[in-house]
């Protein structure tokens, strides 16, 4: 029960963005056209998936609270008409770590205790639709790499997993650019983020490889120069 | 540029999903059980025998292999060696408490040791024949003084008269498994406390066990195509042979390729998938065979105008050309007409279709049609 609420509340995390986002489209209009070098910081929530996790024995369930996450942004804004396209690129710093909620097996579900975190360094491109408002929908991708830790991950008390490993990752992303003067700005997004399989070693001795795909909700400061 | 924004909200929703929702099928090593179970094939044995047991856990989970084993009383009862750690030995007359751990919890069961001997033993299957190569499990079943029966095909010590023809284990954990070598007959025994049973084991010679018709799901273009089929049989004692010669070979729907017998060789008649297979002692291989039609892209015609005198002939020739850029003489598959057949016949049948002659002077159209498409020449009687 405990997993089908987290389902729901991510699913109403989502609606919840989007429903946000559209009113917010209609604001007064003030044009904002930065260009150039920014950096920024962006705080939010982090909701993990209930993980896919497969071993030689078979699949178990993993099933993770949702946590804060934090990131840290420098990029470059195009000037509008740029002849590539408005937008930006930027290189992004991001932690999220997520307590293990549910450890699901053949049997049933059982506790679960420690943390899954993920270091994640990545290269956004986003897409910047500017018109005359204060108002500046983005959308983008990103791709990079993430180091994936598993601290003292354990079920009903006893030790499941724990280590390291470094993967593949990228995200989508969307959300609005609120523009507060010429060079500062506030950034509300989504951002769905996912891994190839990261790989641990289990307390018995097996591996097993897990999901990691995450949904999240951010909101941040972006200084231009 | 906000198409595009929206599009992705679109994507975003549609792909992110909520998470993985299926079934586990992993079972929980990782936490100890909340209790366990002991379960005997008997609770009671004769000395000098043995019994096997068990330990599940609080979700039925056989765990025996999680199990460490003690018995109360090693002049009655103990365990055998690694090989078999869950395997207990009736050493004497009397009880032994017998106790399992797993992860610290424990579960006991009291095993009886009886004074009784063996009577008779019967070894299982009776008198059975194998074909070279494969293998069969014995079992012997052993009945006591006290009229009890038991299982001894571990307690027993197995042999083969002839090992040339058939070995059979008296290893720990393989007892009674006998393994065919070579065509003939052996006897196979089983022998306890002085007590033993024997059974004829014949070995035949190697049986069919597979085919396999290559090439595998192959693929054709074009009618009245052939595909020679290749089958391999797979013997008991692992030998191969090509068996294409003697294979009975049949399509499943010979209305888009017929096979010969024997041969193996396949003719395309239509577009379509059919089912080649090769049958041998019962035995059948099968594979599938696509057939595809080429699409037709044009027609050209040996001259588009032709002079003749009257009395004289001239044969046209048509040749198709298909998306596969293969080409095709249609010559004789066309359909032939002359518009004016008083100044020049053309032949419409048969295998000199296209063949025009000239009857009078004048001049008339040649038509050539093939798969929807037409082609014209025109020829002038002088």
């Amino acid at each position: 029960m405990t997993g089908r609420n987290n389902m729901k509340n991510i699913c109403q995390i989502k609606i919840t963005i989007i429903a946000l986002s559209l009113p917010l489209l209609l604001c007064s209009p003030v044009r904002a056209e930065h260009s150039g070098p920014y950096v920024g910081v962006l705080l939010g929530g982090n909701a993990l998936m209930s993980a896919k996790s497969s071993d030689s024995l078979g699949n178990f369930s993993l099933e993770f609270n949702p946590a804060l996450q934090g990131s840290a942004m420098v990029g470059w804004d195009f000037e509008p008409g740029n002849p590539v396209g408005e937008g930006r690129v930027e290189l992004e710093y991001t932690r999220r770590s997520n307590p293990l909620d549910k450890v699901k097996f053949a049997e049933g579900s059982f506790n679960g205790s420690g943390n899954l975190t993920a270091d994640s360094l990545l290269i956004n491109f986003f897409g910047v639709y500017r018109y005359n408002s204060i108002l500046s929908p983005y959308f983008g991708l990103g791709f990079g790499a993430a180091r994936i830790k598993a601290s003292d991950l354990r079920v009903a008390g006893y030790p499941l997993a724990s280590g390291s490993d470094t993967v593949f990752a990228g995200q989508a992303g969307l959300g609005v650019d609120f523009a507060l003067t010429k060079h500062l700005s506030i950034d509300l997004g989504y951002r769905f983020f996912g891994t190839s399989r990261p790989e641990f070693k289990e307390a018995d001795g097996h591996t097993f490889k897990m999901d990691y795909f995450s949904h999240s909700t951010v909101l941040g400061l972006c200084l231009g120069f | 540029m906000i198409n595009l924004f929206w599009s992705g909200v679109a994507i975003l929703l549609l792909l992110s999903g909520c998470g993985w929702d299926g079934t586990p099928t992993r079972n929980d090593d990782f936490t100890p059980p909340t209790s366990i179970e002991i379960v005997a094939d008997s609770a009671s044995i004769a000395a000098h025998t043995s019994t096997k047991l068990s330990v599940i856990n609080n979700y039925t989970r056989d765990i025996t292999d999680q199990a460490t084993w003690s018995s109360n009383s090693l002049t009655v009862a103990k365990f055998a060696d690694a090989t078999s750690p869950n395997r207990v030995t009736g050493l004497a007359p009397g009880t032994a408490i017998l106790t399992a751990t797993v992860r610290g919890v424990k579960a006991t069961i009291t095993l009886t040791v009886t004074p009784a001997t063996i009577d008779t033993m019967t070894i299982t299957p009776v008198n059975p024949s194998i074909a070279k190569g494969l293998t069969t499990q014995f079992t012997v079943i052993g009945k006591f003084s006290d009229s009890t029966t038991q299982d001894l095909t571990y307690d027993a010590k197995w042999a083969s008269s002839v090992s040339d023809v058939a070995t059979v284990s008296d290893d720990v954990g393989s007892k009674g498994f006998a393994q065919s070598r070579t065509v003939g007959a052996t006897t196979i025994s089983a022998a306890f406390d002085g007590v033993s049973d024997s059974t004829l084991l014949t070995v035949k010679e190697k049986e069919l066990q597979s085919i396999t018709v290559t090439p595998a799901d192959s693929s054709i273009t074009g009618l009245s195509k052939t595909v020679s089929f290749i089958a391999t049989g797979r013997y008991t004692d692992g030998t191969t042979a090509d068996i294409t010669s003697t294979a009975v070979w049949a399509s499943s729907k010979p209305e888009i390729a017929t096979i010969t017998t024997p041969g193996g060789v396949a003719t395309t008649v239509a577009a379509g998938t059919t089912s080649i297979s090769a049958t041998l002692n019962g035995v059948i291989g099968k594979t599938d065979l696509k057939v595809t039609v080429p699409i037709l892209q044009g027609l050209t015609i040996d001259t588009s105008s032709q002079i003749l005198t009257v009395g004289t002939s001239h044969q046209f020739k048509i040749t198709a050309t298909f998306t596969d850029a293969t080409t095709q003489d249609v010559t004789d598959i066309c359909d032939w007409s002359s518009t004016d057949v008083s100044v020049a016949t053309v032949t419409t049948t048969g295998s000199g279709r296209g063949l025009v002659t000239g009857v009078v002077i004048g001049s008339a159209t040649i038509s050539a049609t093939y798969d929807g498409q037409t082609k014209t020449a025109i020829v002038t009687v002088q």
